[in-house]
């Protein structure tokens, strides 16, 4: 079994893509979570150069 | 969190002035550089029309240049990685203001070094051949699995620190032409950048520092073992994964001076990038090349003294055969010149650093054709002994490759800071916090001292 999963052709480019598509959604994830922080009530606290000049 | 303020400070005025202007010479480098890049295209349109009989491959040497550059530029993207991830996780303070330009290194030269291995194939066709036919017990499978996660990790790695900067060129350069303001304003993802965001990103660089470092080990190690795990002599040895690495890892920081001290002179980042980057990394090259030095010395001494026949047959080409001013050059660029060089303090200062830089640079591009090329002139299955030159071909889309690596590290660093603002404000802010505690611990002291 473990001979005909790694000797099969194709076989070895499904083991490829399965670990490049899970790390892909993995840091999709990672900027999501940084995406999706709640804005701070008072805007003073924020960085963003547009808001303190507003 | 301290808010931005709405004056712009000297650090963002001197790193978003080549933003905003753009000189002559700017013109003339792109120019020559879009030259090369398009008389390496035109050499590879021929090469795809005629096939690989326009290359100096043939049998029994199935490998040259290009697994040559492959092997480079894959060693050249451990610049970024390594440097700036270790110095991040050991909080070394001097990184701040390089890291951005290793990054982007590590990045181009992934693209560039993937590129390679398709050039290589003959025909574009033949990309898709690897993904039918591939079998996983091919170390090339598991290349394309390290060199895969490897290109995404250093994509995000290069692009965390750069949202919160993009926010800030979003909301300064509100006179770009509209779609550098509409690509900063997309990829800056509505970055408000309060306190916790702040942390968040912090904690997603942290891990991304700790990933990407075995991932890069990783990578060359499976790198080597594509010849390791063959018969052909030189090849099949158990030094070549640590060997590669730490070639990469030489390379690498050769690389990043090359490229950091061109873009500090052109960017005039004098300022920010000055005498503890050159010092400390300049060390840090130094111990490479001695490194790099033992590895060859332990490769060369162990097959040398060895009676293996088709081993001795190569190793006598290196040293005494066709291959011997390739090999004594290698052994003074990697190791004569910059010893020779970066051993003074006064060596280590833009100038010195940039000529050892630009020895090692060339010096390991030897050292990766050294290993590709004279293993198969001479293999073990029973062929006469081959000879192999590179065509003009081959040296066209050479040099196209490299040229292509410039330009897009140029054009990258026109459109996005080469420094990391964002970092360097808050290694000031450390810094500044450091010294008032410094100050505070010696009016401590004082009273202590008089009773």
């Amino acid at each position: 079994m473990a001979y005909w999963f790694i000797n099969t052709p194709g076989i070895g480019s499904i083991i490829v893509f399965a670990v490049g598509i899970s790390v892909f959604i993995a840091y999709l994830r990672m900027l999501r979570w940084i995406q999706t922080t709640p804005p701070d009530p008072d805007p003073k606290n924020e960085t963003s150069t547009s808001d303190v000049d507003k | 969190m301290t808010s931005i303020p709405s004056r712009e400070s000297e650090l963002e005025r001197i790193v978003l002035a080549p933003l905003r202007r753009t000189s002559k010479q700017f013109y003339v480098v792109l120019a020559g550089l879009s030259l090369v890049v398009l008389l390496g295209a035109a050499a590879l349109a021929n090469q795809w029309r005629l096939g690989l009989g326009v290359t100096g491959l043939n049998r029994p040497v199935y490998w040259g240049v290009y697994i040559t550059n492959f092997v480079f530029f894959i060693g050249i993207s451990h610049a970024g990685t390594l440097i700036s991830a270790i110095l991040r996780v050991t909080q070394a303070e001097w990184r701040r203001p390089i890291t951005r330009i290793a990054e982007a290194i590590t990045f181009f030269a992934l693209i560039i070094g993937m590129l390679q291995v398709w050039i290589d194939m003959g025909r574009p066709e033949r990309i898709i051949f690897p993904f039918i036919f591939g079998r996983f017990q091919s170390p090339f499978l598991w290349d394309f699995t390290c060199v895969g996660v490897y290109f995404m990790s250093s994509m995000l790695y290069l692009y965390l620190p750069l949202v919160p900067d993009l926010a800030r060129l979003r909301d300064r350069m509100t006179d770009a032409p509209r779609w550098r303001h509409w690509l900063y304003t997309v990829m800056s993802f509505g970055w408000h950048g309060n306190a916790e965001q702040h942390r968040r990103l912090e904690i997603a660089i942290g891990i991304m520092a700790i990933v990407i470092i075995p991932v890069a080990v990783s990578v060359h190690t499976v790198v080597s073992w594509i010849f390791g795990m063959t018969m052909q002599p030189m090849w099949h040895s158990t030094i070549l994964g640590p060997y590669f690495v730490v070639g990469a890892i030489f390379s690498g920081i050769a690389m990043l001076f090359l490229f950091m001290t061109l873009l500090r002179r052109a960017w005039h980042l004098e300022l920010w990038i000055g005498e503890k980057q050159y010092n400390y990394l300049g060390i840090l090259l130094l111990v490479m090349s001695a490194f790099w030095g033992y590895f060859t010395l332990a490769e060369f001494l162990t097959t040398g003294y060895s009676t293996i026949t088709n081993e001795t047959a190569v190793f006598h080409a290196k040293l005494l055969g066709e291959y011997a001013p390739a090999f004594w050059a290698m052994v003074t660029a990697n190791l004569v010149i910059p010893f020779a060089v970066l051993m003074r303090r006064q060596g280590r200062k833009p100038l010195g650093t940039f000529i050892a830089a630009l020895s090692v640079i060339i010096g390991m591009w030897i050292e990766r054709f050294l290993i590709v090329a004279p293993s198969l002139t001479r293999p073990s299955l029973g062929f006469m002994p081959a000879v192999y030159t590179p065509s003009l071909t081959e040296v066209a889309i050479t040099a196209g490759s490299f040229a292509l690596f410039a330009l897009l590290f140029l054009l990258f660093f026109k459109v996005f800071p080469a420094i990391s603002v964002w970092e360097v404000e808050e290694g000031q802010a450390v810094e500044a916090v450091r010294q008032k505690a410094r100050e505070l611990a010696h009016e401590g002291a004082q009273p202590a001292l008089r009773s």
